[in-house]
């Protein structure tokens, strides 16, 4: 069983240790370009003065990603930032957040803007975690100017801070609230994969 | 030195340190999503299983 | 017995019959999920009563040998009191990462010291479920 979440859910959330002590909170959720594969995250104090940590947090080390709190074991399972960060996510500010880019269909539609995006993970904690889709604040071109659709993802995507690209068949599987969402994501990868 | 003298570096103190919290709040952000360019598939994370076993 | 009611109990000595104190807290340790000691108030000797130096746990009074039964805090007391160890009103964590809400009362077996049951308002947990007490929260183990 599986559920699915949105990022901004995610982040800010504690990062909770077994011994009950809250060392850091999630700041940004990295992500696979190739596979969509959660990395890792990455990390800010606690505390209303605490700024980014330059240590984060790989998935592997995670224990639970619990709706309250995220935990680990110990503290001692933070690696440096690097280990989830590529070198073009960390040399510029913002690089890498997909947050507010274009989503581009392959022939060159623009769907809109993405605001938020879907994660998938198991429902006990381990497992895989992935991200399946965007929350897309729409564009005219998918007739719903304004509000807020799901687009799903195919297995392997391309995306960066500028554009993400999605199939065109992407646009036939738009869903209009997240209940909804999870077949919309096993439909068009069952297309995708499927004999066309 | 009169009274509103104090009370302009009052004022000037307050300011920065007002500037100096809203800085570390914009550094702490809104969460993101970063994408990875360099990882590939293949390696996906499977959780800290052992310790949830160990448990 | 619970914390709440154990809370402010009296603490005689069997030596001389006279009180020596009173029961102000309690020391849990979670690995064992027992009590390790109580801390007291109004006494000339300390402010902690091992749980090894517990005669009884009586409904009315706690009894200790004598009135030195109550020490100052050693370093293994130490590293399980204070403000972040203490249980009741922190936020219970399941190792799920699913916040259960604030523990109200605990329930212990005034006998041998075990840690029996956790109150929370929404329900009770097992005591043996307690795998920490940190800052943040306590953590408890998730339902089987």
């Amino acid at each position: 069983m599986s559920r699915l979440l949105r990022t901004s859910e995610v982040t800010r959330r504690p990062v909770v240790t077994l011994a009950g002590q809250d060392v850091a909170q999630i700041k940004d959720v990295v992500f696979s370009a190739g596979g969509g594969a959660v990395i890792g995250f990455t990390l800010a104090g606690r505390g209303l003065f605490s700024g980014p940590l330059n240590q984060a947090l790989p998935w592997a080390s995670v224990m639970a990603l619990g709706p309250d709190a995220v935990m680990i074991r110990h503290e001692e399972v933070f690696a440096p930032s690097a280990t989830v960060l590529d070198g073009s996510a960390s040399s510029v500010g913002s690089g890498g957040d997909v947050l507010g880019s274009q989503v581009l269909t392959e022939s060159g539609t623009e769907l809109g803007t993405v605001v938020d995006v879907i994660l998938e993970t198991a429902e006990a904690g381990g497992g895989h975690c992935d991200v399946v889709g965007y929350e897309v604040a729409a564009s005219e071109k998918l007739g719903t100017n304004g509000t807020r659709v799901f687009i799903p993802l195919p297995d392997t995507l391309a995306a960066s801070s500028e554009h993400l690209i999605v199939p065109d068949s992407a646009t036939r599987f738009v869903a209009h609230d997240l209940a909804g969402f999870g077949a919309a994501v096993k439909a068009f990868r069952h297309e995708l994969e499927g004999p066309t | 030195m009169s009274w509103w003298v104090w009370l302009v570096v009052g004022v000037v103190v307050i300011t920065v340190v007002l500037v100096g919290l809203l800085i570390v709040q914009m550094r702490r952000r809104r969460g993101g999503a970063i994408v990875n360019q360099s990882q590939s598939t293949g390696d996906r994370g499977l959780g800290d299983e052992q310790a949830a076993a160990d448990l | 017995m619970r914390f709440s009611e154990a809370a402010g109990r009296k603490v005689v000595s069997t030596s001389t019959a006279g009180t020596v104190g009173q029961i102000d807290g309690f020391v849990v340790d979670p690995q064992t999920h027992s009590l390790v000691a109580l801390t007291v108030k109004k006494s000339r000797h300390g402010d902690t009563l091992l749980w090894s130096s517990v005669t009884a746990f009586g409904v009315d009074a706690v009894t200790v040998q004598a009135a030195d039964a109550i020490t100052k805090c050693n370093d293994a007391v130490a590293a399980l009191s204070g403000k972040d160890r203490r249980m009741i009103g922190k936020r219970v964590l399941n190792t799920g990462g699913e916040d259960l809400g604030a523990v109200t009362d605990a329930d212990f077996d005034p006998a041998t010291g075990r840690l029996t049951t956790l109150r929370l308002e929404s329900g009770d947990i097992d005591g043996e479920r307690l795998v920490a007490i940190g800052s943040y929260a306590a953590v408890v183990h998730r339902d089987a």
